[in-house]
């Protein structure tokens, strides 16, 4: 079944190609046609996801919450590219730009998955808990939204490079879509954090340990309040915003994986 | 008083006191927390004993975080106050009206029209007040901000209680065995178990008892990860498992055995002089090819793939060591002792949190998700049309009067009069207060 997964990345791959070929020679059937593509990948990547959540229930015995194929890298990345993916074909009617922005996020999240060790392996007794479904399904959606965000400020800066006028009508839609994509993730990844908690007062015996994953989920969060702060308050905008979006991926990257790697703590495992 | 009370609640002192919280955040991730003393000096030694002196080493329970902490709490709490007081108006039923900043476009009949339809049809409530045409939508919304700072107060200051008042010790208990806490409440291990029996799998389970000195008792009690007990304030939680040495002891005479359970150094022995000295289990061991000898192994890991038991036997003219596996016996005298399997028994985790501030803590969550989505799902915004001119109050951010403006200029190139920041600001004595 690992196959089909290996058809979606290639699928993912050749439509991001075909895309951005059609882009550069401005052949918007071409356009069209990769965005099809994109679809049947993104239609595929649900049914890998699907079929790993059933296979987990039947072969490891798992409950339905806690059977959830997002644990480890190879399945956090794989969900964190899907959640992508479905955010790039909802907005794509109203924002088309966004499909330039989103693909190769989705590209370079499932080739980073297909690094990664696929094999389903079972779940330790700590992590076979209904909060599993809670707390890391809404901290991938979360991601995602943030790399969603992330990639329009990227758009965002690309276009001003290209002396595209700020008031134009794309650049407020970039612009917005990356604010909605923050208050998404925001709300997201508050319930990541409180049900984080709540599940470490259940597994650990406290709902804080100030652990390095905990401390840089806080050190995220906390930045993307100030962004909201600067955004609601004195109405920043713009080329400011889209900076911070990135810099917020970079704070998500980090405490995803670079907490991982480089820190010791009680999330090691994850 | 009020210029405190201003500089306090500012967004200035509060990003400022975000990005001390950050810069701790940092360093106590790069500094590991709560180790001994020796460990920081044995793993830093340019700057260790630095870290101790600063107390770096627990940041998190310092004075100047503390000082930080409740420096940010006065901070939400002047900003949720100053929130709740703008909000008082609006709980009495009145609805703000602005008396000036409105767009330069004068809006022709039709358009007029139009923007009436369409606000009617995105369902906002319309207000006549005789000058002006006001309509209104997610009034609710304006409590959003007021309860993101009342809970993230509240989170605040719960959670340094539940911290702070809360304890926890780690309790190690052979089956059969009663610990007493410290309020006087017992807990009895009546078994322990690393398979669970209907799965098969692997896991660490104990069933526990807990008494309370008037005589309440939780009832035996199955408890594994992520399922304690809670029971009078404390919770009971299956933390983790280590081994113990298991040997029986025959009286080869009479025929009376007993088995012992041995996780630290003790004499067994008939008469207090023949019988052996357990002095340990070595994790593994393996023998030199030349000389037959037993070198025992030690491992990083809690594992014990091939326990060897390490023994003194002692008799009045025999002080000898000796190695044994498990399966294998000694004769001491008239002493059989039989070497068992290794067990394994509970390190029990009791924890102690006094009521309602895990509850209150939870219910500051709560009020915190609701916070945020009135705040980001449900703008409130006014539109008010008087003399054919309009004015949208609504967050720039929520993109509303974008969308206003760009319906009601379809086709059109749109006037390029939006009022800027200073016209949105109203003064005082240009607003009307209207009952809704």
């Amino acid at each position: 079944m690992h196959t089909l997964f290996n058809l979606t990345l290639v699928a993912y791959i050749i439509a991001a190609i075909a895309y951005f070929t059609g882009a550069g020679f401005k052949h918007e059937k071409i356009q069209k046609y990769a965005f099809l593509m994109f679809v049947a990948a993104t239609i595929a990547h649900i049914a890998y996801f699907i079929w790993r959540w059933w296979a987990k229930m039947d072969v490891l015995d798992l409950t339905f919450l806690t059977a959830i194929p997002i644990r480890g890298a190879f399945e956090y990345s794989m969900g964190f590219a899907l959640v992508i993916a479905i955010i790039v074909i909802l907005a794509r009617p109203k924002m088309p730009w966004i499909v330039s922005a989103g693909l190769p996020a989705v590209v370079v999240m499932m080739v980073f998955a297909a690094t990664r060790n696929m094999e389903i392996h079972d779940l330790m007794p700590a992590l076979r808990s209904p909060w599993l479904f809670v707390h890391a399904g809404t901290g991938v959606v979360a991601y995602a939204a943030f790399a969603v965000a992330a990639v329009c400020g990227i758009k965002y800066l690309s276009k001003l490079k290209k002396s595209e006028d700020e008031e134009s009508k794309t650049m407020l839609q970039i612009d917005r879509m990356s604010y909605r994509a923050i208050v998404f993730g925001m709300l997201f990844f508050t319930v990541t954090i409180i049900s984080g908690s709540m599940w470490a007062s259940d597994a650990w015996s406290r709902f804080w340990f100030w652990d390095p994953k905990e401390l840089w989920s806080l050190i995220t969060w906390i930045f993307y309040v100030i962004y909201l702060h600067q955004r609601l308050r004195k109405n920043w905008r713009g080329k400011r915003t889209a900076i911070m979006a990135i810099v917020g991926v970079g704070l998500v990257l980090f405490t995803w994986l670079g907490v991982n790697n480089l820190l010791y703590g009680l999330h090691s495992y994850s | 008083m009020k210029k405190v009370f201003m500089f306090v609640r500012s967004m200035k002192f509060g990003l400022i006191l975000l990005l001390v919280v950050i810069a701790f955040s940092v360093a106590g991730s790069l500094i590991p927390q709560t180790f001994e003393d020796t460990w920081y000096l044995e793993n830093y030694p340019s700057f260790g004993e630095a870290i101790l002196a600063l107390g770096l080493h627990r940041m998190f329970s310092q004075w100047y975080f503390i000082v930080v902490s409740v420096l940010l709490g006065a901070s939400l709490a002047a900003a949720a106050i100053s929130r709740f007081m703008a909000l008082r108006k609006l709980l009495q039923g009145v609805l703000v009206v602005p008396e000036s900043g409105y767009r330069t476009d004068e809006l022709v009949a039709s358009k007029v029209s139009r923007l009436c339809t369409y606000l009617q049809k995105k369902r906002y409530r319309e207000l006549n007040t005789g000058e002006a045409t006001v309509y209104h939508k997610n009034r609710i919304g304006y409590f959003g901000s007021a309860l993101v700072h009342l809970s993230l107060l509240m989170i605040l200051v719960f959670g340094g209680l539940v911290l702070g008042l809360s304890y926890y010790d780690d309790v190690l208990l052979l089956p059969g065995e009663t610990a007493e806490l410290s309020d006087g409440s017992t807990m009895h291990l009546h078994s322990f178990t690393r398979r669970d029996p209907i799965t098969d799998r692997i896991e660490s389970i104990s069933v526990i008892t807990v008494s309370t000195p008037d005589g309440r008792t939780s009832g035996a009690r199955e408890i594994r990860v992520n399922h304690p007990l809670r029971f009078n304030s404390y919770a009971f939680y299956q933390f983790h498992h280590l081994y113990a040495g298991s040997i029986t002891a025959t009286d080869v005479t009479t025929g009376g055995r007993d088995t012992f359970y041995l996780t630290e150094r003790s004499f067994l022995s008939a008469d207090g002089r023949t019988g052996i000295w357990f002095e340990t289990v070595f994790q593994g061991w393996t023998m030199e090819e030349e000389t037959g000898r037993i070198i025992p192994l030690i491992y990083d890991a809690p594992i014990f793939p091939d326990p060897l038991y390490y023994v003194l036997i002692m008799t009045e003219h025999i002080h000898e060591h000796r190695f044994a596996v498990p399966g294998t016996h000694i004769y001491v005298g008239s002493l059989r002792f039989d070497f068992n399997e290794l067990i394994n028994y509970p390190g029990i985790r009791v924890s102690f949190t006094p009521h309602p501030f895990p509850a209150l803590l939870l219910a500051a969550s709560a009020l915190l998700m609701v916070g945020l989505f009135l705040s980001f799902y449900l703008t409130p915004v006014i539109v008010v049309i008087k003399d054919g001119h309009y004015k949208i109050t609504a967050s720039k951010s929520s993109g509303i009067e974008l969308e206003i403006v760009a319906m009601l200029y379809e086709g059109e190139d749109i006037p390029k009069d939006t009022p800027d920041d200073e016209q949105v600001k109203i003064p005082e004595n240009q607003e009307r207060e209207v009952d809704i």
